[in-house]
């Protein structure tokens, strides 16, 4: 009895080695030398050879150099191994013999350790069967565990791959991509989309756009400016409802392109429109010229004189229409010189409203002053500041609106502690929201069609913004349709 | 029919005798060694003659003729030893009575394909003590031959029962209302003072729903399992006129799917074709 109880211990013993060995087994031939190495406490294993059964086919890992056996003297006991699928020990001659303990599970054999062991002083017990045929059975859950375990590895290797070849694809495209969850939080961001500065208003557009695509539950798309940067965004609902993705795109070149050609076109149409303005005044001097030329005889000196004053106001006109084909050009090479002095602003303001005498006349509209009555100096180019100036009045007349009664234009001067502000306030047609940013842009014509209605080469306003621009100054407008419009730019004060 | 008297008649049937007794002790002795049993055994070079045949025989497939005992302990191990001692014993001795319903050959063919099937099916599922199923499937139906042996006329007329009405052998006996094979293997093997496991397995095999939850559960389940498989594929004959019905939480404890049950199955099939040297014990 004492002796059933000694073996059962030791029994427990040995186990709980193997068990142990087994815990850092990766493969097997890590299991082999587990099996030497615990067998080798009992048995005096002389030289060692693993053999792993896969696909019907035996692979040799010969543990020593010493294995005294061949590949082909093997296959008996590859055999035996299969057939058996238990520990044997198998007699070589009179003093040695083979161990043969294969891994098993389910029926079917892993992989086979093969002992050559030389005398065995204790002898072959019963013990060893039980035990022996212990480790046979718990090495072949732990090789299988281990199959499956390498199997999973290879296939969470294969999905590492799979997504690095993903994230590669979308990190080579020139549009940043994001995924937000419903929780707002970024899932996933390519890189382009991470080289975005997180303070970057963009960053809460993007928030915006996920929120409405999950509360609308459709994919939105729209274009936004940002510092100058025209962007582009697409969102889509990914995976049920619980992510968004969006598609970020800099969409400033294909704008600049859009405004290059629009430029084109104002061009055509600015050629066609100076043509005819040009002309205008030049067919006028013709005609009166060849009046004059065909009856120079038959003309009282009063008729005569009359005729002779159109020819010099349509050639003054004529004069007016290539001096600012002149500024133009210049501002388009970037050479408008100024000339700065210091003059009286407030006389300045009254010679341009006399400029205009005639056209407020025709038109019926009436100019107020608003001025201080001391003079008032200021440091600037005084001819380039008169051409700003009969240009804004020239403009609030030309625009008045003709279906009201009383039509005026107020020129103010508001005097600040360094500077002076200039308004020219009318109560004409007005612009219009959509309107408002073009109408210093080059070319541009609210009725940019070719109707004539209007009289005008679409550059006053451009040259005008050009030469406040060139005193370090903005020219801003506002206005109202129907209401009317106010112009207003700042000219500093002179220090002397 | 008085079971006492039965209690008599069965001391009457042959028992292991000394050397047969120290095969089966030596392989639950963990200090017992190959020598000592070679010691034993060579008192009767018959015997030992048919083990080592058996050894041989393609059943085991060993790669060369082994000759002699010791031998045949160290390369098959001393359960699978004791497993042949007990098919030569019980072949001879309770396999060969006369018998006018049963074949004795295909009854022997029975006991040989359950213990064989018993072996691999442990091996399939994984239950490690796999030569412990050849002996409880070979000993599963000795209850039978203790009833063949010692009252034929009722042996016989059980099997016309069976084979009349389509029952199993088992519900012929419930009918006729005599003490079953289950009750007479267990009187046989408390005698021979057998391990409680082929005991177990020899007299609850009908009825497994009475060791369910205890550590002879699997080993029974394992035996219905096989005997189910040599009755539904007509390997043998146990004397049933109807195969047994396998229950279905015994396929749910062994964890058995199609696909296991398939392989069990080839594999047992290829192993059948094999077992000519027990055929002809």
């Amino acid at each position: 009895m004492e002796e059933t109880s000694n073996s059962i211990n030791r029994f427990l013993i040995t186990i709980a080695s193997f068990a142990r060995e087994l815990n850092t087994a990766k493969n097997t031939v890590d299991i082999s030398k587990a099996i030497e190495k615990v067998m080798g406490r009992f048995f005096s294993i002389e030289s060692s050879l693993s053999a792993v059964y896969k696909d019907d086919q035996w692979q040799v890992i010969r543990l020593d150099e010493n294995f005294p056996l061949d590949d082909s003297e093997m296959e008996n006991y590859f055999s035996l191994a299969l057939e058996r699928k238990s520990p044997s020990f198998f007699p070589l001659n009179q003093s040695s013999y083979l161990v043969i303990l294969p891994s098993v599970k389910s029926g079917r054999v892993l992989s086979t350790f093969f002992g050559y062991v030389g005398e065995n002083e204790k002898g072959f017990t019963q013990e060893f069967e039980t035990m022996f045929g212990f480790f046979s059975f718990y090495s072949g859950i732990v090789l299988e565990n281990q199959g499956l375990l390498n199997e999973i590895k290879d296939a969470a290797k294969i999905q590492e791959q799979l997504r690095f070849y993903f994230e590669m694809m979308l990190n080579s495209l020139d549009e940043g991509i994001c995924v937000v969850n419903s929780s707002g939080e970024f899932v996933f961001k390519n890189k382009k989309y991470q080289e975005i500065n997180p303070d970057n208003p963009v960053v809460q557009q993007i928030r915006t756009i996920a929120a409405e695509t999950f509360s609308q539950d459709v994919g939105q798309a729209l274009e936004m400016e940002f510092d100058g940067v025209f962007f582009s965004f697409n969102s889509v609902i990914l995976t049920d409802d619980e992510q968004v993705l969006i598609r970020l795109e800099d969409i400033t070149n294909t704008k600049e392109l859009e405004r290059m050609k629009k430029i084109d076109q104002m061009k055509t149409e600015f050629i066609a429109n100076i043509s005819h303005e040009l002309r205008t005044p030049l067919s006028a001097i013709k005609a009166y010229s060849e009046t004059i030329n065909d009856s120079v005889e038959v003309l009282d000196p009063d008729t005569l004189k009359e005729f002779m004053g159109t020819i010099i106001d349509q050639s003054d006109h004529l004069t007016f229409l290539l001096d600012q084909l002149l500024d133009f050009s210049s501002m388009e090479r970037e050479d408008l010189k100024l000339e700065k002095d210091a003059f009286n602003i407030v006389e300045l303001i009254k010679k341009a409203k006399e400029s205009n005498k005639e056209k407020y006349e025709q038109n019926a509209v009436m100019i107020h002053l608003n001025l201080p009555a001391e003079c008032v100096t200021v440091h600037a180019d005084e001819k380039r500041i008169k051409q700003v100036l009969i240009n804004l009045i020239s403009n609030a007349v030309k625009y008045s609106d003709q279906t009201k009664e009383i039509k005026e234009v107020t020129i103010s001067l508001i005097l600040n502690e360094e500077t002076v502000t200039v308004e020219v306030e009318d109560n004409g047609i007005g612009i219009s929201e959509s309107e408002l940013e073009k109408i210093f842009t080059k070319f541009y014509r609210i009725d940019s069609s070719l109707t004539y209605e209007v009289e005008g080469t679409g550059l006053g306003l451009a040259i005008c913004r050009e030469i406040i621009h060139e005193h370090g100054k903005e020219i801003s407008v506002e206005s109202k349709i129907g209401e009317g419009s106010i112009f207003r730019f700042e000219l500093d004060l002179s220090k002397e | 029919m008085d079971l006492k008297k039965t209690i008599q008649e069965i001391e009457s049937l042959p028992s292991p005798d000394f050397i047969l007794q120290k095969i089966v002790d030596t392989a639950n002795n963990p200090g017992a060694s190959a020598k000592d049993l070679n010691e034993v055994a060579s008192k009767d070079p018959a015997f030992v003659a048919k083990i080592l045949k058996i050894a041989n025989s393609a059943y085991y497939g060993l790669p060369r003729n082994v000759t002699k005992l010791t031998e045949a302990i160290m390369i098959l191990g001393f359960k699978t030893v004791r497993n042949m001692a007990m098919s030569i014993f019980t072949g001879k001795e309770f396999f060969k009575f006369e018998s006018e319903r049963l074949d004795m050959k295909q009854f022997w063919k029975h006991a040989v394909v359950v213990a064989t099937a018993g072996e691999l099916t442990a091996e399939i599922i994984g239950y490690s003590n796999k030569e412990e199923l050849f002996m409880c499937g070979l000993m599963h139906d000795i209850g039978k031959s203790v009833q063949g042996v010692l009252f034929p006329n009722l042996f016989d007329s059980v099997i016309g029962l069976a084979k009349a009405k389509n029952l199993s052998y088992y519900q012929a006996e419930q009918l006729l209302e005599i003490p079953t094979h289950e009750i007479f293997a267990e009187l046989l093997l408390e005698k021979w003072n057998f391990p409680e496991l082929v005991l177990i397995t020899a007299s609850r095999h009908h009825r497994p729903q009475t060791i369910q939850n205890s550590i002879y559960s699997d080993p029974v389940n394992i035996i219905m399992l096989s005997t189910f498989i040599a009755e539904r594929f007509k390997m043998g004959d146990n004397g049933g006129g109807k195969p047994i019905a396998l229950p279905k939480y015994c396929w749910d404890e062994l964890g058995l799917t199609p696909v296991i049950f398939d392989e069990l199955l080839s594999t047992i099939e290829k192993k059948i074709e094999k077992i000519e040297e027990f055929m002809n014990i």
